[in-house]
């Protein structure tokens, strides 16, 4: 066991032997290498310190330096073992409390309203769910990380051609639905059934063929809790005058943030 | 770096010096500081023990941060090949899937896209956008189906998986189903259902990208056989069972037993069961004797039994029907070469003409349940 050796072998302790100044030299000079248990401090051994037996506790806060870090041995099957609810922990500012997910407009059970939905590859947007313009319905299922607070949900879409801007431009809302399919609006105005519209375009160049983002501000505080609900962003196509076939709405953006660690997303 | 203090400087250990009281106390005092690496001990510095040059390490399975560790700006924890991240004590997961939007595959039934649209099958939300609305207020949203005479089925997206941990196959199984729904008509009656048919819930497990033979499923395949019934039939005295044999046990007088299943864990003797029909024990994990047969329960096996058409109806109100897994098969998920889905059979009013006699049902959510998670590997 590489512990500190022993300045000299048990023969060399004899009554009435003197003991050498060079033997207290090494025994100062020991002590003052040893790990100082009380005062703490730095040391930077040449060697790894190897512990193995009942092993290290590390009872208070512990702290790896800049750069530095914790490795397991590679192929040594070892394993980092967490206690009940225990998980790694981001700090403020972590990369990973951020996370922006996109969910297509066509993705996996969404759907749109019987007969308002032309095709579900548009040009230029390849798989974008095209409407017919008379006000049609999408519904979408959101992919979002649990436990993280949602932010802003963004709806991108190109409008179609027009003449003229349409009488109700596309609209919004994103709720949560829960196990016995209650809708909670997360965004709007309070009370109402929480649909936010695309603002009306000053002139029909910023509508006709363009790429638009709906903006939806999600409620503040609305933190994502998949044991009891499941998220939908529901769109409305445009309608009335100068509304036409076309619209392709190709994803939704959803932003999350305050992720405190790697908890199941 | 930090040291405890010499006691002298260099060169003054000359042979002739001698040691003093001082010297002794100082050394005395240090060694009553250090660690000590044979017997080990508790401390507490006043400020932390920082190791930089090569390092430290754990070479004991038996190190604990019991504190917590935080690394800085840079620090990493790395796993080396093979290694991951476990718990201490497994731990469960619940995921509730909205049935709002889901759209029923074909996979069981070739044409009941055809009739779900046709019959008008619509999404549901709430008031005041009734624009999907077939059902009028207070009712809730979800996936509404009515005049659909086959069973259908809803694959489940990734997002409500648990994929099978790396630990073993044990790890994050799936222990239970639980379908939400409201029946929204109380029928005149009601077939398509009992022991022989096609459960009203159902989860099974087809094979994904590894399957090349693009045959699509026949039919309802259980999910790594532990919802196989070997029998299901009404109890007889002294029949025999052999161990690990699923059975549904019921009588004339105890049709609600139906929804319930449960599995020979232990046989003693010829392995047959009792001369009189036992008091069953219905909690998933309890045991009944019954002549040299135990029997444990599994729970639920998703069929839906109501003793009373009322209480099938229920006025319309919130129900929930779970359909457990035998955990004692490893049940985690293998995302990787299989795909899952869901089974609903509808069941049919008997006192209408079929197929459009589907009881008219709300169906709003489909919760999962998954236990046994070690690692923090599996999770989607």
């Amino acid at each position: 066991m590489p512990n500190p050796r022993m300045n000299a072998q048990e023969s060399f302790y004899v009554n009435g032997v003197p003991i050498p100044a060079s033997y207290f030299q090494t025994l100062d000079a020991r002590q003052s290498q040893a790990f100082n248990a009380d005062a703490g401090g730095t040391w930077n051994p040449i060697g790894q310190v190897a512990i193995a037996g009942a092993g290290l506790w590390l009872c208070g806060p512990s702290t790896t330096a800049p750069g530095a870090g914790i490795k397991t041995l590679p192929g040594s099957g070892k394993r980092g073992v967490h206690a009940a609810a225990d998980v790694p922990l981001f700090v403020p500012g972590h990369d990973l409390r951020f996370h922006i997910l996109d969910t297509a407009c066509n993705a996996g059970g969404a759907q749109t309203s019987p007969g308002q939905c032309s095709v579900t590859a548009g040009l230029p947007i390849s798989g974008a769910v095209v409407m017919s313009g008379d006000g049609g319905r999408l519904l979408v299922p959101l992919d979002v990380h649990n436990g993280a607070t949602f932010a802003l949900a963004a709806l991108t879409m190109r409008a179609a051609t027009h003449v003229g801007i349409p009488g109700t431009t596309p609209s919004m809302r994103v709720y949560a639905v829960d196990a016995f399919g209650d809708v909670i609006p997360l965004g709007g105005v309070p009370g109402t059934s929480g649909f936010v519209s695309l603002p009306t375009p000053l002139s029909v160049s910023g509508y006709s063929a363009t790429t638009l983002t709906l903006l939806y501000p999600i409620n503040a505080g609305v933190v994502i809790d998949r044991l009891f609900f499941s998220y939908f962003a529901e769109i409305v196509d445009e309608s009335g005058n100068n509304a036409t076939v076309g619209n392709q709405y190709q994803f939704v953006r959803s932003t999350f943030n305050a992720i405190t660690g790697l908890y199941f997303p | 770096m930090s040291h405890l203090d010499f006691a002298r400087p260099g060169g003054v250990w000359a042979n002739e010096f001698v040691p003093g009281a001082g010297d002794f106390y100082r050394w005395d005092l240090a060694q009553s500081k250090i660690v000590s690496g044979d017997l080990g001990g508790s401390w507490a510095p006043i400020k932390p023990i920082i190791l930089g040059g090569a390092g430290v390490q754990f070479t004991s399975a038996a190190t604990q941060i019991t504190g917590g560790y935080r690394t800085q700006t840079g620090g990493r924890l790395v796993l080396g090949a093979h290694d991951i991240i476990t718990f201490a004590d497994p731990r469960t997961r619940k995921i509730t899937m909205s049935l709002l939007g889901v759209t029923p595959s074909s996979l069981l039934a070739p044409n009941v896209m055809a009739q779900f649209t046709s019959a008008g099958g619509k999404l549901y939300t709430s008031a005041p956008d009734t624009y999907f609305a077939k059902a009028p207020p207070p009712f809730a949203s979800g996936l509404f189906l009515e005049d659909v005479g086959q069973p259908i089925a809803i694959p489940i997206p990734k997002a409500y998986t648990h994929t099978r941990g790396l630990n073993n196959s044990f790890d994050g199984m799936l222990a239970s189903v639980t379908l939400n729904y409201r029946v929204l008509q109380r029928p005149g009656g009601i077939s398509n259902f009992g022991l022989t048919a096609v459960p009203f819930l159902s989860i099974y497990s087809e094979l994904g990208p590894g399957d090349t033979t693009l045959v699509p499923p026949a039919g309802p395949s259980q999910l790594r056989a532990a919802l196989k019934f070997s029998s299901s039939a009404f109890w007889e005295p002294s029949s025999p069972f052999t161990l690990g044999q699923y059975f549904v046990p019921i009588s004339l007088t105890s049709v609600a037993l139906a929804g319930t299943y449960f599995k020979v864990t232990d046989s003693t003797g010829p392995g047959l069961t009792g001369v009189t029909f036992p008091t069953w024990n219905t909690t998933p994990g309890g045991t009944t004797v019954d002549g040299n047969l135990t029997w444990t329960c599994i729970g639920g096996n998703g069929q839906l039994f109501q003793p009373t058409l009322d209480a099938l109806y229920d006025a319309g109100a919130p129900q929930s029907i779970t359909l457990n897994l035998d955990t004692s098969i490893a049940q985690a998920l293998d995302t990787a070469n299989h795909y899952f889905l869901v089974g609903i059979n509808p069941p049919q009013d008997s006192t209408l003409p079929a197929p459009f006699n589907t009881i008219p049902i709300l169906y709003h959510s489909i919760q999962f349940h998954y236990v046994n998670i070690l690692t923090l590997t599996g999770q989607n």
